[in-house]
């Protein structure tokens, strides 16, 4: 079967073995998936996008990623990502922000850290991405707002932390926004309910012959192309390859042994009360989740922001930390019962109603004057007033790490007979250092420029800061770039080393993970490989395929 | 011995607030003849949470259990000593909390129940527990 139909198609309709055909075939319709298949619209060659789910959740389907974990508590694996047209993006929260420069640096306090290329080589498809995430314009450092009418960040010393952005993103859909651009493309195809089981190469592994496939409880079929992509996410890729050992027993790819390891998260430090800032005024305006602006350059495309704390690249480096993000959320006050009377007060002055307890305020408020008489100023200007108490929340890189890692049960089978997941997250005595130091770190800087004081929780400062940890469900590392083919997985063309006409789309190529969410550099990275897939698409066949 | 913590939260706060809103503050103190360990004592807004820190603090550091001796190691050396003794309220005031500052970024500091303080006001808590007996 060849050729292209401008709707979605049901792969449970296929006939028994049949041979679906393309150019290139996707795997997976998430964020990777879905913006290759979008920058392949309208190219000379047709393209072929497999999705294991249907265009809603459907509860049979997302039992498939099931798995144990055996490491480092979690919610159960199916909770943690979603397999329908979409992918995670139907449920992610979308703060963007890219990578920051030493994220792809080799840091020598940092063991195998390092992309094979520097930001700048990224950082015109993170242009490039920030529309297809509906944010604003390529700015997130808080010089790049200035005339934006930002509130000022706080004071701190600017050798040790910097007040940087992140943005929200609506949070964009890719299955919802980007169905009716697929749907028309007169070159792509979109199969729904088309589960991948097996990659099945050459004879000598070295590159794709066609992949192996099925509906849950309907016949198999086949799909062929001149190419292959992966995005799976950043556990499935990895399971798919481990799977496809019937040629080579490590898998596919995994001569390097290194398929499914190097798995990182972003721990996350929240709710569990890590830390309290205590301030007799804190500035936290800019440190607010979710604050409108519009960037001078671009005021038809208004940006949702979010202010917080990053460490400098010299704090990471004189201090041997993995890097880190700061969030400072305003906490409930106590209520003061003389500023409750001054705004009883208020009240009265609008409404010509005195309250009945009228001197009872008059004695709040005149007990609390020191507190009251903070606030004149906010209720004219129409202001918030500072913070008084902030709950610190904070986030860590990981560092990269073998042991921790996904791989195959050998007992446990999902619906379609494949091989479960075990889930194995761990953590190393880095990791729980640079835990530790955040909250410690913070209670310095505060504390060297009287903002404040910070209480950091027992836990954090003891042998298992990670017993306050929450996972952020960002799952990456385990197919790793590498130029070097024993020491990763894929290229720096995110192309397998050891196959041919294979690819890897998604967070399981990042070698190092930073601190910021992954979609952003998903998204960027898959606009990135879409640009090499048309250039590889323009040699002759024998160049890309290999022996067939 | 836990401090409570929304207490404390609040004392902190106020005495924070102290140390940034000179005018508020300079009513406090007002006598610059009365014993340097006094004098520092005043500069708590709310002394009650002054003490419980100060008492935690005695219990865990290895800290002389007199109030004249602590004064002399929050001044340094006689010359600082002279200094703080001859300070009015609102210089008092200023030179402790810019070396509460300085304690924060040569990395002088405790934690007392969770709270990273500097040593300086840790110690000033102390005077002030050991003040209250």
């Amino acid at each position: 079967m060849r050729g292209c139909a401008c709707v979605f198609a049901d792969a449970r309709d296929l006939e028994r073995n049949s041979e679906l055909r393309a150019d290139v075939c996707i795997v997976g319709g998430g964020a990777a998936g879905i913006t290759l298949a979008r920058e392949l619209i309208g190219q000379p060659f047709d393209v072929c996008l497999l999705e294991s789910g249907g265009l809603e959740l459907d509860v049979p389907t997302q039992m498939l990623c099931r798995g144990a974990s055996v490491g480092v508590p979690y919610l159960p694996l199916e909770a943690t990502r979603l397999r329908y047209f979409g992918g995670t993006t139907n449920h992610w929260g979308g703060a963007s922000r890219p990578l920051d420069a030493i994220d792809f640096e080799r840091r020598d306090w940092v063991p195998e850290s390092g992309w094979p290329f520097g930001r700048a080589q990224l950082e015109p498809y993170y242009r490039r991405a920030q529309p297809l995430l509906e944010l604003g314009p390529f700015a997130y450092e808080r010089e790049d707002w200035r005339g934006a009418g930002l509130a000022p960040p706080a004071d701190f010393d600017r050798r040790v932390l910097r007040s940087a952005l992140l943005q929200n993103s609506p949070p964009t859909r890719f299955g919802k926004v980007y169905r009716d651009a697929l749907e028309r493309a007169p070159n792509i195809r979109v199969y729904l309910h088309a589960n991948v089981l097996e990659i099945e190469t050459a004879p000598d592994g070295a590159s794709v012959r066609r992949l192996r496939a099925r509906t849950l409880g309907g016949p198999p079929f086949y799909a062929r192309a001149r190419l292959y992509v992966l995005a799976l996410g950043g556990i499935e890729n990895a399971r798919l390859l481990l799977l496809s050992d019937r040629v080579r027993p490590g898998g596919v790819g995994n001569g390097s042994g290194r398929v499914g390891r190097y798995f990182m998260e972003h721990p996350h430090f929240h709710h569990s009360k890590p830390a309290t800032l205590v301030s007799p005024g804190f500035p936290h305006h800019f440190y607010k989740v979710r604050t409108r602006a519009v960037h001078p350059a671009a005021p038809d495309r208004p940006a949702e922001v979010w202010g917080f704390l990053a460490p400098t690249a010299a704090t990471l480096r004189e201090r041997g930390l993995l890097n880190f993000g700061i969030a400072l959320v305003q906490a409930p006050e106590e209520p003061i019962a003389g500023i409750e009377s001054a705004r009883a007060f208020k009240r009265a002055a609008e409404t010509g109603a005195w309250p009945d307890d009228f001197w009872r305020h008059v004695g709040n408020v005149v007990a609390d004057l020191d507190e009251v008489a903070l606030y004149p100023y906010h209720w004219l200007t129409g202001r918030e007033p500072p913070a008084r108490r902030l709950d610190v929340a904070f986030w860590t890189e990981q560092r990269p790490n073998p042991d921790s890692r996904v791989y195959l049960s050998t007992d446990e089978r999902d619906a379609l007979g494949q091989r479960r997941i075990v889930f194995d997250w761990r953590l190393t005595e880095q990791d729980r250092e640079t835990m530790r130091a955040v909250p410690a770190l913070l209670a310095h800087e505060v504390g060297k420029v009287g903002l404040g004081r910070v209480r950091i929780a027992p836990e954090m400062a003891g042998p298992h800061p990670e017993s306050m940890l929450q996972p952020s469900f960002h799952h990456m590392g385990t197919t790793r770039m590498h130029a070097d083919p024993r020491r990763g997985v894929v290229d720096a063309n995110c192309r397998m080393h050891e196959v041919s006409n294979l690819y890897v789309a998604g967070s399981s190529v990042f070698p190092a993970v930073g601190q910021a969410n992954p979609t952003i550099t998903i998204v960027a990275l898959a606009i990135r490989l879409a640009d090499h897939l048309k250039q590889v698409l323009r040699r002759p066949p024998e160049t890309i395929e290999g022996k067939r | 011995m836990t401090l409570a913590r929304r207490t404390l939260l609040k004392r902190l706060a106020g005495a924070a607030l102290l140390c940034h809103v000179p005018g508020l503050a300079a009513r406090a103190e007002s006598v610059t003849a009365a014993p340097l360990p006094e004098r520092l004592v005043r500069l708590f807004a709310h002394r009650e949470s002054a003490v419980v820190v100060g008492r935690r603090y005695l219990a865990l550091a290895h800290e002389p259990a007199d109030a004249a001796a602590l004064a002399a190691r929050v001044a340094g050396n006689p010359r600082g000593y002279a200094r703080l003794c001859a300070a009015d309220a609102v210089a008092l005031r200023a030179l402790v909390a810019r070396q509460e500052r300085r304690d924060f970024a040569a990395g002088r500091t405790v934690t007392v129940d969770g709270w990273v303080l500097s040593l300086t006001e840790a110690r000033l808590c102390a005077i002030a527990a050991l003040a209250r007996g």
